[in-house]
């Protein structure tokens, strides 16, 4: 129990210098007045308003990718994949634009999470396919595949941002690197109902994905209905996955690095990596925003650029082991 | 010792879709409380007819049937209490400990947001126990050698509880001290009453600690019966398409007299193709 105070409390205090600290820093005693409800007009509406909103759905979208990305570890038995190098964000983005440039997300605030959704759900599918043409997942035919599905939903997001006037909106660069900048409460809300639904049939799903890492037939002999399994997580991974792109656009790397650091101290139990992965996921999410926000305050980075920082060498570390191997 | 049949196969046939008839019109009882192995080539259709066993696949004509029901209507978790299997190789994609991997054995008795029970550490504290591997708990599987892994499966079998084992090939790569101990293990586990399916390579020992050998041939069941009856100079030599010599085992010991199969060291047999003749 001990790794999960660790962890809440990282997080809990990610969340707090989250809403303290940015182009204006401001002291506790501010930040607590004004969620009471007091203090001066304008520090109410920085922590109420931007601050709180953003953090929260920081928090929240990293929990998802967390989430996402060791469910998906488990399916493809390899913990290189997460829902961007396997081209599952892109495929959320595609799904996102494509409902955006229609015009169809005038008619109700769900059809873009929704879009999001089976776009997400699509890619899935076609990397699976793509990965196991031959027998087993081949690392490098997973890798291929996320890279080359990832490629081309990149070009469909240009091309259909290139002929919709949608760019005012959200731009192509929020659509491929990502910003939490756009929060608000009913985006929280969304990616929290997401979240909690999805994140709980991942957990209910702990015993067969740690049964399926051992791959299929194995599975099955310990009983797991390995259809059923399989497809429960790709819809949880897809849902998560999605809900986080509709949010806040494609974040890389999150997926990857939150499920990897848990295995490292805490081992594989999908019963305690996945609440485990899904706090580390949101620690660092907000702290990769923070960082995004303050570097060269007041100007922002792009947050899938400190997240591309911290994760790439991780990547490359998971993948030369995994080459050694 | 029961003497009812744990699986029966019934003129069961598998064809692989557009494939080849993998298994051909075997009937085959396999009864409860006995070692019965496996036997014959590569390519004779034992992989296949495991996977019959075990409703990975269904017979495209005939039946197989596990406690007198056809196995497509056992749900995977019914059938799982009932048969365990060790499979022939497994790749562990995570790190995972040795006391973790023998817990799944419990995965069949345990609801979906059911924690472990008394029972269930009960089973896996016996199992660890009884292969071994209680200095090995925390160790992770994949650092331990392969004989030591596939002790590990073999306990996680063990853990489950189930009536039965299918064992695949599971002495495959072993050394003489694993080979030996997995026999063993395979005996004691028909002693306590259990049904074990074995897949070997090993014709000597299967000779030796089996009740019972299926030979198979190209898919087809060549003679099930007792050691002694199945294992035959002429008959080996015809199924493995090689020339062998059976002798008795000199003893000492409850095997004493098991047939056991030596193969003839000659130059000039033709390895490939056609029916072997050596040139003497």
């Amino acid at each position: 129990m001990l790794r999960f105070a660790l962890l809440a409390a990282l997080l809990a205090a990610a969340m707090v210098a989250g809403v303290r600290l940015g182009a204006i820093g401001l002291p506790t005693s501010d930040v607590l007045h004004a969620l009471i409800g007091q203090g001066d007009a304008t520090t109410q509406t920085i922590v109420l308003g931007l601050r709180l909103p953003r953090v929260a759905q920081a928090a929240l979208a990293g929990a998802a990718l967390g989430l996402s990305g060791a469910t998906l570890q488990a399916l493809f038995r390899n913990p290189l994949v997460d829902p961007y190098t396997l081209g599952v964000s892109s495929g959320a983005s595609v799904g996102a634009v494509t409902a955006l440039v229609l015009g169809l997300t005038r008619h109700s605030t769900v059809v873009l999470p929704l879009a999001a959704f089976a776009g997400a759900l699509l890619a899935v599918v076609v990397v699976m396919r793509l990965g196991s043409a031959r027998g087993a997942f081949d690392t490098r035919v997973l890798l291929l595949a996320g890279i080359i599905v990832a490629a081309f939903c990149n070009a469909i997001v240009m091309l259909l941002l290139s002929f919709a006037d949608v760019e005012s909106f959200r731009s192509a660069i929020f659509w491929m690197m990502g910003s939490h900048a756009g929060a608000s409460g009913a985006s929280v809300l969304s990616l929290g109902i997401a979240v909690v639904i999805a994140g709980g049939c991942a957990l209910a799903m702990a015993r067969p994905l740690n049964a399926l890492t051992l791959g299929e037939r194995t599975a099955a002999s310990l009983g797991i209905n390995v259809k059923a399994a399989t497809w429960i997580a790709i819809v949880a991974a897809s849902l998560l996955a999605s809900a986080s792109v509709a949010a806040s656009g494609v974040i890389g790397f999150v997926g990857l690095v939150a499920p990897h650091l848990v295995r490292l101290r805490w081992g594989s139990d999908y019963r305690t990596l996945l609440p485990l992965a899904a706090m580390a996921g949101a620690t660092l999410m907000v702290l990769s925003d923070l960082l995004a926000r303050v570097v060269i305050a007041p100007t922002e980075l792009p947050i899938g650029v400190v997240t591309a920082i911290i994760g790439v060498p991780v990547f490359l570390q998971l993948l030369m082991r995994k080459g050694a191997a | 010792m029961t003497s009812a049949a744990a699986w029966e196969l019934n003129d069961a046939s598998y064809q692989y879709p557009r494939g080849p008839l993998a298994v051909r019109n075997v009937t085959l009882s396999l009864p409860a409380a006995t070692l019965t192995a496996i036997a014959g080539p590569n390519g004779a259709g034992k992989s296949t007819l495991l996977a019959l066993l075990l409703g990975h696949l269904e017979p495209t004509s005939g039946a197989v049937t596990y406690g007198g029901r056809a196995l497509r209507d056992w749900t995977g978790r019914a059938l799982a209490r009932e048969v365990a299997v060790m499979p022939q190789h497994e790749h562990t994609a995570f790190s995972i400990s040795v006391r973790d991997m023998v817990a799944m054995g419990r995965y069949p008795h345990l609801g979906l947001f059911e924690g472990e029970r008394d029972a269930d550490r009960r089973a896996v504290g016996a199992a660890l126990e009884r292969c071994d591997l209680e200095a090995y708990r925390e160790r992770a599987v994949d650092a331990l050698s392969g004989g030591e892994q596939q002790r590990v499966r073999l306990a996680r079998a063990m853990a489950q509880e189930p009536r039965a084992y299918v064992l695949d090939e599971p002495t495959a790569g072993l050394d003489v001290l694993h080979e030996m101990a997995l026999f063993e293990y395979a005996r004691e586990l028909t002693a306590s009453g259990a049904t074990v399916v074995l897949v070997t390579h090993q014709l000597n020992l299967a000779a030796r600690y089996a009740d019972r050998i299926a030979l198979l041939s190209e898919g087809t069941l060549v003679l099930a019966g007792t050691p002694r009856d199945v294992v035959t100079s002429e008959r080996c030599s015809e199924v493995f398409r090689w020339p062998i010599d059976v002798h008795p085992h000199p003893g000492p010991g409850a095997d004493a007299g098991a047939p056991q199969v030596v193969p003839i060291a000659s130059s000039g047999v033709a390895i490939r193709g056609g029916p072997v003749t050596l040139h003497t």
